[in-house]
């Protein structure tokens, strides 16, 4: 499972980032970056928090 | 599957005007969670839902549900009457009215305005405002937490952050408290209206100015000239716009503030093992904050939503045109959320709060409040190190928040 981000969408609010530090984070430029491309099991869980809390609905999960 | 029996027993009621209900809502919302989550209150005409499911589904779902009052059954009969017609138009064009492609244009356009970063470089400015205000308190004894600091933060903020002219702070003090007042049309005196037009008037005159002003004077790091700069595909925010979203800070950004404050302080000082581990180590209460906001929200009702087309939902169907009130307050204390809901635990995970809401409208203020309201009650404590609550607070008639009108709290030690 990959993380894909719309970025037309993501407005940089950092709810993904506090649902999800591990896989998520803003820059100094508020620029998203995914630290997780490919999502371990382990943190499964959180990125999915983030994925359905992202108020701009701009994160997904795509199979490959 | 769809049951036509009423799914709420006839024993359920909600009656937040009720004596001990602002103190304490949550047993009288722990019943309608456990017996009826999904209760049609006839006299709010609208749905109540607790659970927090329900109510994190209801935000959600943007297609269904919308914020804009006009699509309520009983608009036309109900909805706030024009009594400051200068306001009505004001608001036409904010955030809080739109929805669908018009809401996603203009959150985009302010949204790099108000990022955790962008806040993050507020923080030397918000320090000046909050020493300055606590300077005020040298020599006193007790003082009034709500009226006395919580009450003075927003309105110096905002009009820092818009580099309101010097000079001009009470005018755009007097504009932001009518501007609040008009959401609660409830709560007015008919010869207040008149004032608060003219407070209005003045108050627009001057926004406009400063717009104006900074068109031809912009300014680096200014979030007014980021907003008239901003271009998104050749997109711009017209003067209206701009002036609808003033009044969108102001109306998001005011009395939530002040009382996420008055709370904040509330729960620190009634628990004096927390105010010594507080104090100890500040950067507890980003944990603290965020477990007031769940715990003890300030929140009398909910967050109203208006059904765009028949809903099945719980067992119940929510019918076109029906307001449905998604109650915050009881969502948060929900135990198949929350384990052990009732205890006040600031080192409990709460990614899954919705105290600011969730999907589309999740409040684009969110890292302001945490930050503003985090310095505020960090520098206090720091400042007063012997402070400790002189009386239970006392609540006064609201509408839609459990408002503290005062909390006592003595500054020294006697």
């Amino acid at each position: 499972m990959k993380i894909v981000v719309d970025w037309d969408r993501c407005e940089a609010n950092g709810v993904c980032v506090r649902a999800a530090p591990e896989s998520f984070h803003l820059d100094d430029k508020d620029q998203l970056h995914v630290l997780t491309e490919t999502v371990p099991p382990e943190l499964r869980a959180k990125v999915d928090k983030a994925i359905l809390g992202c108020p701009k609905q701009a994160l997904s999960l795509s199979e490959d | 599957m769809s049951l036509q029996t009423p799914s709420h027993p006839p024993t359920v009621s909600f009656s937040p005007d009720a004596p001990g209900y602002v103190l304490d809502p949550y047993p009288a919302l722990e019943a309608l969670r456990t017996k009826a989550p999904l209760y049609y209150w006839p006299e709010g005409r609208g749905w109540l839902l607790t659970r927090y499911e329900d109510a994190a589904a209801v935000l959600k779902d943007a297609r269904r549900f919308s914020p804009n009052r006009a699509e309520w059954e009983y608009a036309s009969v109900l909805g706030s009457a024009a009594m400051i017609p200068e306001l009505v138009e004001l608001n036409k064009a904010g955030l809080f009215a739109l929805s669908g492609s018009d809401h996603a244009r203009v959150r985009k356009l302010v949204s790099p305005a108000l990022t955790p970063r962008a806040i993050e470089r507020l923080k030397p400015e918000l320090q000046v405002i909050i020493d300055d205000i606590l300077n005020d308190l040298a020599g006193r004894d007790t003082i009034n937490v709500v009226s006395d600091i919580a009450d003075r933060i927003p309105p110096r903020v905002i009009g820092s952050m818009l580099k309101i002219p010097k000079g001009r702070e009470t005018l755009f003090q007097r504009f932001t408290e009518a501007a609040v007042k008009s959401f609660l049309p409830g709560l007015l005196r008919p010869e207040e209206v008149a004032v608060m037009r003219t407070d209005v008037q003045e108050g627009i005159a001057l926004v406009r100015e400063t717009i104006e002003d900074r068109r031809r004077n912009p300014l680096p790091d200014d979030i007014l000239t980021t907003l008239i700069q901003t271009e998104e595909q050749g997109d711009r925010l017209s003067t209206a716009e701009l002036l609808s979203l003033v009044s969108a800070l102001i109306v998001g950004g005011f009395e939530t503030t002040i009382h996420l404050i008055g709370f904040t302080v509330y729960n620190v000082l009634k628990r004096p093992e927390l105010l010594a581990q507080v104090q100890a180590q500040p950067e507890l209460l980003k944990g603290v904050v965020e477990e007031v906001l769940r715990f003890d929200n300030f929140g009398k009702m909910g967050i109203a939503r208006y059904a765009l087309e028949d809903v099945e939902m719980g067992g119940v169907t929510i019918k076109k045109g029906q307001m449905v009130l998604v109650m915050l307050n009881s969502a948060l204390r929900d135990e198949s959320v929350f384990p052990n809901a009732d205890a006040f635990d600031v080192r409990r995970n709460t990614n899954a709060s919705i105290a600011f809401g969730h999907g589309m409208h999740f409040c684009l203020g969110a890292s302001l409040a945490r930050l503003e309201v985090q310095l505020v009650v960090e520098t206090f404590i720091k400042r007063f190190p012997a402070l400790r609550l002189a009386k239970e607070p006392s609540f006064g008639p609201h509408p839609v928040i459990r408002k503290m009108e005062t909390l006592e709290v003595q500054l020294n030690q006697q």
